[in-house]
């Protein structure tokens, strides 16, 4: 096992300064800043799974928040926070949220800027270390290499807490958002997890049309328990680029209809006469649905997500019209044992498509490992403060197919070899002010 | 939330709900005292924003009785809130002369103390209603 840790000693390093001046925050005139800065490391027997992890203890995952509000006397809330990573070979810094919020009454408010998207229970939060024992959440939706897509929106939102019949049926906590998707770098995660999304064309562009988000959160007079329904609908994502090669095609574990003979050509055909032509796919309609509940009762947490993303009206320039539902969905319970030790565990199930959970119409008809289509992992997780805010989390993950797992860029190579069962280790260190 | 039960002790003392002298309000039912101290409501009934002040050793008892979680869920549940941008971290003190002067010096805070309330904070009850 080789351990590379020079990159990830100097973050460790800068961290401990950095905490040790400002281990409860810091406040610069009226603002308030408070911030993380983390270092992960992966191991996988299997894949290069969020990083170099195959067979190596690699620093794969670097990242640091840092967020200031400021509330005006007139009651107007404004912040910001940035959010710098770097993950796999790619890093960025980002305005993760900015934006002016105007409570008017508990009932209703106002916000506008760069919005986070409130999906599901836990998005909003998904970078947010303190709090959780987990370092990679379960649920689709909360994938690392998918925050570029679903982590923020410039727009606005109506929001609010509306009691039902005076408080006896509990309250209900709503977010109605609109606004537009930022687009995403050519090379960032998003558009590599893209790339076998797609399959059949290269992503070197991503971009999407505007966001609706519907979000409801019931606080149930059960103290403590939450039941959460989330909708957001995207138009017309557009991934563009050109057409794979024959010989990529067949390393990309896409679904198999988009492989040359199911175009009725042969390898050297395709090559001729489609290979490294423009090849773009708009997925016209994404519907996410999230129904989630969590329950906390003194030092247990439970919760469970279902994350069902809908795809329709799809169009691509060289005939497919690629429909799917992908499906995912949790069982997560934490537990606090004292001041500084919790444990947690979840069990995380995921489908790339509904219609073909057994993988036998995409994959297995065409020679292709029937275990592209589903993820099923079972992880145990902890994590301990070893000092006031210096957590070191460790979790690992085993995993029953590859449906997460990228063929991308040769990332992971011969396809046709996966193994069906597999596992993951992480480790992460977090330093919170 | 709800917090069924409200007990006036905790650990054998009394513990005193106080306010900034601007704040109208002289007592608050349950069920506003939770929202008030998760972030939930916002804005005092009579105007003006609440600011909330806890104390850093007692915490525990206080915010669980009060709250409906307890002090790591309520830590946890602020932090939510200000890395979203809702909110701002109630103002945590080290003791209980702290947390009288801050609610003292700060208009529309409230906190919880068990040190009978001085004429410069306000003390208000729990309504049963």
């Amino acid at each position: 096992m080789q351990l590379s840790f020079k990159y990830s000693v100097n973050v460790v390093l800068a961290s401990c300064l950095f905490t040790a001046i400002y281990a409860e925050g810091v406040k610069v005139g009226p603002v308030d800043f408070h911030g993380e800065l983390s270092q992960t490391f992966a191991y996988s027997d299997g894949y290069n799974y969020l990083g170099d992890t195959k067979h190596s203890f690699s620093p794969n995952i670097s990242e640091f928040t840092l967020n200031g509000t400021y509330l005006f006397k007139n009651g107007i809330r404004t912040g910001a926070q940035m959010y710098a990573y770097k993950m796999w070979d790619y890093q960025e810094a980002t305005l993760d949220w900015a934006y002016a919020d105007y409570a008017v009454r508990d009932e209703f408010g106002i916000r506008a800027g760069r919005v986070r998207v409130p999906l599901g229970f836990y998005n909003e939060v998904n970078d947010l270390d303190d709090g959780h024992p987990l370092i990679l959440r379960p649920g689709e939706l909360y994938r690392k290499d998918y925050r570029d897509f679903t982590s923020s929106y410039d727009g606005g939102a109506f929001y609010g807490n509306v009691e039902l019949i005076e408080g006896r049926l509990g309250s209900f906590d709503y977010h109605l958002g609109y606004g537009l998707l930022k687009n995403v770098n050519k090379n960032a995660p998003f558009t590599n997890a893209t790339q076998d999304a797609t399959a059949i064309n290269t992503t070197e562009d991503v971009n999407f049309d505007d966001v609706q988000i519907y979000d409801l959160k019931w606080n149930t007079p059960v103290t403590n328990l939450r039941l959460g329904f989330t909708l957001v609908c995207v138009d017309d994502l557009y991934a563009g680029g050109k057409l794979k090669t024959a010989s990529q095609l067949n390393n990309t574990c896409g679904s198999a209809s988009q492989l040359p003979s199911s175009f009725r050509m042969s390898s050297a055909q395709w090559d001729v006469a489609m290979a490294g032509t423009p090849g773009w796919v708009n997925l016209g309609k994404i519907k996410v649905f999230v129904y989630g509940a969590e329950y906390t009762l003194d030092k247990w947490k439970f919760a469970s997500e279902y994350m069902k993303i809908d795809i329709t009206d799809s169009r691509t320039n060289f005939g497919l019209s690629p429909t799917q539902v992908e499906e995912s969905y949790y069982f997560l319970t934490s537990y606090r044992v004292n001041d500084r030790l919790e444990l947690g565990a979840y069990y995380n199930v995921f489908y790339n498509n509904v219609s073909d959970r057994s993988g036998q119409a995409n994959y297995a008809r065409y020679g292709q490992p029937n275990h592209f289509a589903w993820e099923k992992e079972a992880v145990l997780a902890t994590a301990y403060e070893v000092i006031d805010n210096l957590t070191v989390k460790g979790e690992v993950h085993f995993v029953d197919g590859t449906g997460r797992v990228l063929s991308r860029n040769g990332e992971n190579s011969n396809i046709r070899n996966w193994n069906q069962y597999w596992m993951y280790f992480a480790l992460k260190t977090t330093y919170g002010f | 939330m709800l917090v069924s039960v409200l007990p006036l002790l905790a650990e054998g003392k009394r513990v005193y709900i106080i306010t900034h002298l601007s704040v109208e309000e002289n007592s608050v039912n349950a069920r506003t005292l939770n929202k008030i101290l998760l972030g939930t409501k916002k804005k005092w009934d009579s105007g003006g924003y609440v600011r909330i002040a806890i104390l850093k050793e007692v915490a525990g008892y206080t915010i669980m009785e009060y709250s409906g979680v307890n002090e790591h869920r309520f830590i946890e549940h602020w932090k939510r809130l200000v890395f979203t941008g809702k909110g701002s971290l109630p103002k945590i003190c080290e003791s209980e002369e702290e947390l009288i002067q801050y609610v003292n010096e700060t208009p529309g805070s409230i906190g919880l103390v068990t040190l009978k309330p001085s004429p410069k904070v306000k003390e208000i009850t729990i309504d049963k209603n």
